[in-house]
């Protein structure tokens, strides 16, 4: 047993007085920083119109309802075929319609995780899966997280 | 009684000078937390008086001998006095006031401060921002830079400390960055700037322009004599290679130090240890690892370097270690105890599969040089950084177009504040230099040489909203699932008409210090 049991240690004094020193002559934000921190900013209204001027340089546009895509390039595939590059985006929450496509669309799921639905084949979807979408057929694409799923699609057409 | 009371205020006021209760910039990012923030109140935090910055004067006022080149340091400003070093390998002391020349070490005409090996604007002459210490109770200024008149002579590293004043040399350490003639040594101190702490000068090391990368280190020495303290080691990996520290070593009064390495990976298998592309809390005697988080596994390195500087933030929801890596993505580390062992991920941002257990190769990311190295401004609960944003899958080079605020104690849903395009930045590599933040008034240089001045929504009125998806039209947001956030407004911005700026503003009560790559150190003043 410590038979001093209230001597402060030299260390646990230092920091008492550094205590004491910072809140009586410290930088105001010491006393401001407490323990709420920052707040949050308010947000915006769901009805917020008041945007900025700031305008992406080569933004997504809506394909189809709930499917956000942009061309990333194009270019000559294989004899006969052309390749186009295309971002798709489905948004937190967002679910797709039936999405046609023209020519087969391979798939890399580059964030999120949802479930697509290729001609009624129910395929889980995750951060780094690979899925092929056949010539001809439709697909749906259904965000359940909160992160949006972003896709890297590859479509080869015929020429 | 007097050592006593000595023993007692000393810490105190080193706390209150480091920490940011400087009214001065005394160091890299201000402080030894290298948070880039200014806490004393000044001119600088009114929206008002920021709107009407302009330029006070510019160095050289004058001819100044030798002339200066490209400045990759930043400013730092003590007492009265600019100190800053310059890629001509001379370091200039500037009259705040008006820009005169006091001093310029080593004397105009003596051996310049340079290395034979040079490839990269870290290479050449004094890259390595300044910070101040007391070296036997006088102040000292402390650099590191390569000299030519030691080890082989080619410009190997070692740190300086001169007397604030006069410029004198206190002290030069030995050797601590090695380059040999033999085409395998050619460590650098480069951009890492000292920390002054716990009674040592601590400094990184990495390499010169790879080929082939160092083993990244941290050296301590003596505050007092510039001595190797050699009960303080840390490499950061085994041999051959790997774990370059590009940045500079942040720390906290509870004695860590905290650092992020570079990559590692050039083929072969990976060197053991490999604490490479990592963020680590180091014990400051010794050097020991107390944790390290490495998000990006040996086989998914393809150069993402950890070379932004870590902020150590001071947050409502604890001490959190927070910084960017090369590839795009941000982490926060809770600081944890001084217990060696795992750290405690915060969050990522973004966030996905890879949080909280880091990337994998089944993830489909992709890990690689994508110039995502300055560090970021932490004010409270916000940490300002330019971030690959949620684009950072698809497109990484998106993120270097926009300035982000990150709230650290939100939820991944409320994590981005508000982004922001700086005006006058390229939205290229390199667009912006290192934000600095008063007050929620943020200061960041661009790479078209304007100072630009953003305020905070909660300190000024927004410009407006738009999309947490800086891809996606701001009409669009909300109807496609995403978040409008604020757009804050710009209070000042002013050309310098000096060059590029790729280092920190230096915040000190009223005048902004900055300097720039065209040889020029710029003081503005509110009206």
């Amino acid at each position: 047993m410590n038979s001093a049991p209230y001597r402060l240690r030299p260390a646990l004094l230092r920091f008492g007085f550094l205590a004491l020193f910072l809140s009586t002559f410290g930088c105001q934000n010491w006393q401001q920083r407490g323990p709420k921190g920052t707040g949050l900013l308010q947000k915006a209204a769901a009805s917020e119109k008041n945007f900025s001027l700031f305008q992406p340089a080569d933004p997504y546009a809506q394909m189809d309802p709930g499917l956000l895509s942009r061309r990333v390039f194009d270019a000559p595939g294989p004899t006969g075929t052309h390749v186009e590059v295309r971002d798709l985006l489905v948004g937190p929450a967002k679910r797709t319609g039936n999405v046609p496509i023209a020519g087969t669309l391979v798939c890399e799921v580059r964030s999120g995780r949802g479930v697509a639905n290729v001609d009624g084949q129910r395929l889980n979807l995750v951060t780094g899966s690979v899925f092929i979408i056949p010539a001809g057929q439709s697909f749906t694409l259904e965000n359940s997280s909160n992160e949006a799923i972003q896709i890297r699609a590859y479509v080869i057409r015929a020429e | 009684m007097k050592c006593r009371l000595l023993s007692l205020i000393a810490p105190v006021v080193c706390v209150l000078t480091l920490t940011g209760c400087s009214a001065d910039w005394p160091a890299f990012r201000q402080n030894i937390l290298r948070s880039g923030g200014q806490l004393n109140n000044g001119p600088l935090t009114n929206p008002a008086k920021v709107a009407g910055l302009a330029i006070g004067w510019t160095f050289p006022v004058g001819t100044v001998s030798p002339a200066p080149a490209a400045f990759r340091a930043g400013p730092i400003v003590y007492k009265g006095v600019v100190y800053i070093g310059n890629s001509n390998g001379y370091f200039y002391a500037i009259n705040a006031k008006d820009g005169s020349l006091k001093w310029v070490y080593p004397p105009s005409g003596s051996q310049a401060l340079t290395s034979t090996f040079t490839c990269n604007p870290s290479s050449e002459g004094i890259a390595s921002s300044a910070m101040i210490g007391s070296v036997r109770g006088t102040d000292a200024v402390i650099f590191g830079a390569p000299d030519q008149s030691i080890g082989t002579h080619l410009g190997s590293g070692r740190l300086f400390a001169l007397n604030a004043a006069t410029g004198m040399a206190l002290w030069k350490s030995p050797e601590v960055a090695v380059l040999r003639a033999d085409g395998m040594t050619h460590q650098q101190i480069g951009y890492s700037s000292p920390l002054v702490f716990n009674n040592h000068v601590y400094i990184g090391l990495a390499d010169h322009c790879d080929n082939p990368i160092q083993q990244g280190k941290v050296v301590a020495v003596k505050l007092d004599d510039g001595a190797i303290d050699s009960s303080f080691s840390f490499t950061s990996t085994g041999p051959p290679r790997g774990g370059g520290i590009w940045g500079s070593v942040a720390a906290w009064i509870d004695k860590d130090i905290f650092v992020a390495t570079g990559n590692s990976n050039v083929g072969g298998p990976s060197p053991v240890p490999n604490h490479a592309l990592s963020l680590l809390r180091l014990n400051a005697d010794t050097g020991a690892i107390v944790w390290g988080w490495q998000p990006v596994p040996y086989s998914m390195d393809m150069d993402p370097d950890w070379t932004a500087t870590p902020s150590v933030m001071l947050t409502s929801c604890g001490t959190l270690a927070v910084s960017v890596l090369k590839d795009g993505w941000t982490w926060a580390v809770n600081e944890g105890s001084s217990t060696p062992g795992a750290p405690g991920v915060k969050w990522a941002f973004p966030t996905g599969t890879w949080f909280p257990g880091g990337f994998t190769s089944a993830d489909g990311t992709v890990h690689n040089d994508s110039r995502y190295l300055r560090p970021g401004a932490a004010w409270d609960d916000v940490y300002i950084v330019q971030t690959g944003g949620l684009t950072v899958t698809t497109d990484v080079s998106e993120g270097a177009k926009h300035l982000y605020a990150l709230n650290a104690c939100a939820s991944d849903a409320d994590r981005i504040r508000w982004i922001k395009d700086v005006p006058h930045s390229s939205g290229a590599f390199y667009s912006l230099g290192p934000p600095s933040v008063t007050h929620g008034i943020i200061f960041v240089g661009t790479d078209q040489g304007h100072l630009v001045a953003i305020g905070d929504p909660s300190v000024y009125t927004s410009a407006g909203w738009r999309c947490n998806n800086p891809l996606v039209p701001s009409a669009t947001c909300a109807a496609s699932g995403f978040t409008l956030v604020p757009d804050p407004g710009v209070i000042a911005d002013v050309d310098l008409g000096a060059g590029a700026i790729t280092t920190e503003p230096a915040l000190v009560g009223d005048p902004v210090y900055v300097s720039t790559e065209g040889g020029k150190v710029v003081m503005l003043k509110t009206p």
